[in-house]
């Protein structure tokens, strides 16, 4: 009577935007490896928003600093289109000073997940913020 | 057993334990979808095994990068040394910090993230710059480099935190300061705990009343003053005394720790401290706490299975942990320390039967107690059980009271024989060998932590004689002190009786100097106790005791209790009934310079006070006459030296506050502190008094415990 594991985590797709080719990695293996989401990922805000164009998502993981378009900008584009509007975002953010974190609400994330995250947790920390399973 | 192959003709499955194996190569960026999600959790805990591998081969890539980032923010460090660090620079090192924060730790490195921290705020806070500036940045670097030399620190996952006991406990948090409280919030709730937060006291009262938690960590630098923290805590320790409180100060104040702890403070913190380690602490003393409950670990492939034994079994006599992944029965057992495992027989991955010897084979675990539940009763099954080890089972389906009548009865033996090898068997007390087993994880603790831990040796006045005329009756008295001195130690003190009157404590956090007081503290209670056994008849009863400080006085607990000894028989040759330190700076110190001198007119006042100040081990003379006091203290013939002088403000013959002034205006004596002793309705007195640079004032009458507290606080400030 074991419970499966597709009915612990339901299989989710997972839009992953950073720029640091390492933090990207760990996350995409973290969050398949432990919670079997499809992980895509993304280098830029540009690159984000040229492929949300196209494909639809479950959430997206944003990093706020980023170069060219940083995470919150990105997070305008993608809640000006109607297409996009309605997909949660989480901000991956290393700033945590209480006033940073009011503004990411104000913008109407649905969460933000300090760095350093916890690879291990990862999944647990995405799912509790979108109030998933 | 059958080997399951995939499509590309690689084995699947790993043949001895029948877990799948998980794809070697990772899947490409453009995110290729996994293997379809098996139906079995124990995948899920085969991934987690691999996750910190993979995370591992992904830092060896990234390291480069890393180190890239570290000579960057070093190049700019000698730039600002050489006085030609432009802002360019400044910032752009300051934003390689910033993606070190953000990294380091996923990669186990949390101690790095830190430090990248303290750069990056360093680097962009260019106002705050000074000439150690430089320092600070070198000094970070170089521990950044030795951090990541070390191997990666990866966080438990999710089946062995619940070793921890923290599930299903909740949590209070009284705590002002956001981004902190939030740190904290995600280590409790990733430990286990359901969270409730609350920013004052007001709300916190709130939630008490009508959420009460099962623990609570305040903040005792709360708006308002510490004091408020303190009321509460006294509010808490007569409404709720078994609700363990743990306390968080500010490293500037001046916390009563020993105030804390007779107030029921379970543990004690000062900022600034990783969030994560208070956690850890707060869980490993609830644990430790938790040694009065039995704790049984079931081990069964059936959620829905475990959930019910946990139902049935958990009490507030009862901790029980589910285990549903057999591949980790041996670290939860050795981790959990349970009294008693359930074993499933019939698991897909892992046999039952084979668990069972493979505990049984650890010699660790040869008299554990191993209950088996099992759907086949039939001889042959039951024969096996029995031959691999166990000691009964249980048919399912489960029959609630019989289950549970099995267990408790096992239970209680367990305990029985547990408690005579580490009792003592006069008082009950733990006995040495438990002592020393506590004394060892209390100094890996306060290792890790960079905590202190004392140790105090007692040794009751006056038993060895009574125990040549009159054992039975040495032993009475010697389980009466051992009930005193067990209410007057809190919880997570290590007390143990070593025989003979001998006792010795373990107080984790505390310093030399708290630790006497403490210890001071119940002494002075003792005193006024009063037995009907020959030779102690009316007379007070009383111990000497020395104290020894970790990691100063010994590195290991051999070398406390030798020091610790010493101190003990100093006591016991200054006439017994103190507390003494053996530190050595006593010896050396030449008899005139005192640690308080007191000058007043009082005499039954001082013969209390330097009484209560000999019990610790402090040097101590009394002055009645402020004539006398003057010339000893200030110019020619002047001989005496003081840390603290406790003043009366109404000396016969002259001012108090005049003797004060000459005092704070003398060369030798800068090091002094003046506590005036006033009288209560005259706060002018007071105010002159703190003008003329007194250190602080305690009105009288005043209680010893007030002014004691005032010379410890004079003493360590």
């Amino acid at each position: 009577m074991a419970r499966t594991e597709a009915e612990h985590m339901t299989k989710r797709r997972i839009l992953l935007v950073d720029d640091e080719d390492d933090i990207r990695e760990v996350a995409q293996v973290s969050l398949q490896r432990l919670a079997g989401w499809e992980v895509i990922t993304a280098k830029s805000g540009e690159e984000c928003l040229s492929i949300t164009a196209t494909e639809s998502f479950d959430a997206i993981l944003l990093d706020v600093m980023m170069p060219g378009i940083d995470g919150p900008s990105t997070f305008g584009k993608l809640q000006s289109e109607e297409s996009t509007r309605s997909i949660p975002v989480i901000f991956l953010t290393a700033k945590i000073q209480p006033i940073d974190l009011e503004r990411f609400a104000d913008l109407g994330a649905a969460g933000v997940i300090a760095k350093p995250f916890d690879p291990m947790t990862l999944a647990e920390e995405v799912s509790a913020a979108l109030l998933w399973e | 057993m059958r080997r399951l192959i995939d499509q590309d003709g690689n084995n699947a499955v790993d043949e001895s334990t029948g877990i799948p194996t998980p794809r070697e190569d990772f899947p490409s960026p453009s995110g290729a979808p996994q293997d379809s999600a098996p139906d079995r959790p124990r995948t899920v805990e085969a991934s987690q095994n691999q996750l910190p591998d993979q995370i591992s081969e992904i830092w060896q890539r990234s390291k480069p990068a890393i180190m890239g980032r570290i000579e960057a923010i070093e190049a700019a460090t000698l730039e600002l040394i050489s006085g030609t660090l432009s802002a360019e620079l400044r910032l752009q090192a300051a934003g390689e910090a910033h993606k070190l924060v953000g990294s380091l730790g996923t990669f186990g490195y949390p101690e790095g993230s830190r430090l990248a921290r303290t750069l990056e705020e360093t680097l962009l806070n260019e106002k705050d710059w000074t000439q150690d500036t430089p320092i600070v940045l070198s000094d970070a670097l170089v521990s950044l480099r030795k951090e990541l030399e070390k191997s990666p620190r990866h966080s438990k996952s999710a089946s062995t935190s619940m070793a921890t006991g923290a599930i299903g406990k909740s949590m209070l948090i009284v705590e002002d300061d956001l981004p902190f409280a939030q740190a904290l919030k995600a280590g409790a709730e990733s430990g286990g705990f359901r969270v409730e937060h609350a920013s004052d006291l007001t709300t916190a009262r709130d939630i008490l009343a009508r959420r009460p938690p099962d623990v609570v960590l305040l903040d005792l630098t709360l708006p308002g003053g510490p004091d408020d923290g303190l009321v509460l805590m006294e509010e808490l320790s007569s409404t709720e005394p078994r609700l363990p409180v743990f306390v968080v100060t500010a490293r500037q104040q001046f916390i009563d720790r020993v105030d804390a702890a007779s107030l029921g403070g379970r543990g004690f913190f000062q900022k600034p401290l990783d969030p994560a380690e208070i956690i850890d602490t707060i869980v490993e003393t609830l644990q430790e706490q938790d040694t009065g409950r039995s704790k049984v670990l079931a081990v069964d492939d059936d959620p829905i299975l475990l959930d019910a034994l946990k139902d049935l079994l958990q009490s507030s006599d009862v901790s029980v942990m589910v285990l549903d992944a057999p591949s980790k029965l041996l670290y939860a057992v050795e981790e959990f320390q349970p009294d008693l495992v359930m074993l499933d027989v019939t698991m897909p991955a892992v046999n039952g039967i084979d668990l069972c010897r493979v505990l049984r084979a650890d010699s660790r675990w040869n008299d554990l107690p191993i209950l088996f539940l099992t759907a086949r009763t039939d001889p042959e099954t039951v024969r096996s059980l029995f031959e691999a080890g166990a000691d009964d089972y249980v048919s399912k389906p489960l029959v609630g009271p019989e289950l549970v009548a099995r267990i408790m009865n096992r239970l209680d033996r367990v305990r029985a024989i547990r408690s005579m090898a580490f009792s003592d068997p006069v008082t009950g007390l733990p006995n040495r060998v438990s002592f020393t087993d506590k004394a060892k994880s209390f100094i890996r603790r306060a290792t890790s932590r960079s905590q202190l831990l004392s140790i105090a040796a007692i040794s009751v006045d006056g038993i060895p004689a009574l125990e040549l005329d009159d054992p039975e009756g040495a032993d009475a008295v010697v389980r009466r002190i051992s009930q005193l001195l067990r209410n007057s130690f809190r919880a997570d003190d290590a007390l143990s009786h070593w025989g003979g009157g001998r006792f010795v404590v373990g107080m984790y956090g505390m310093s030399r100097e708290e630790a006497i007081h403490r210890v001071a503290g119940v002494l002075e209670a003792l005193r006024d106790e009063r037995f009907d056994v020959a030779g102690f008849r009316e007379r007070k009863v009383t111990f000497s005791s020395g104290v020894a400080q970790f990691p100063e006085d010994g590195q290991d607990l051999i070398a406390l209790h030798k020091v610790a000894n010493r101190g003990l028989n100093r006591a016991l040759q200054s006439g017994g009934d103190r507390v003494v330190s053996a530190s050595s700076r006593q010896k050396t110190r030449p008899e005139s310079q005192l640690d308080v001198l007191l000058v007043d007119d009082d005499e039954s006042l001082a013969g209390l006070l330097t009484h209560a100040l000999d019990t610790r081990g402090y040097t101590s003379h009394w002055i009645a006459d402020g004539h006398v006091a003057m010339k000893s203290l200030i110019g020619p013939d002047a001989e005496l030296t003081a840390r603290i002088i406790l003043l009366d403000v109404n000396l016969p013959g002259l001012d108090g506050l005049g003797l004060l002034r000459r005092i704070t205006k003398e060369p030798g004596l800068e090091n002094t502190r003046v506590i005036m002793l006033t009288a209560r309705s005259s706060e002018e007195e007071v105010l002159r008094a703190l003008d003329l640079g007194a250190f602080d004032h305690v009105a009288k009458p005043f209680s010893l415990q007030v002014l004691m507290r005032r010379v410890r606080r004079a003493l360590m400030a």
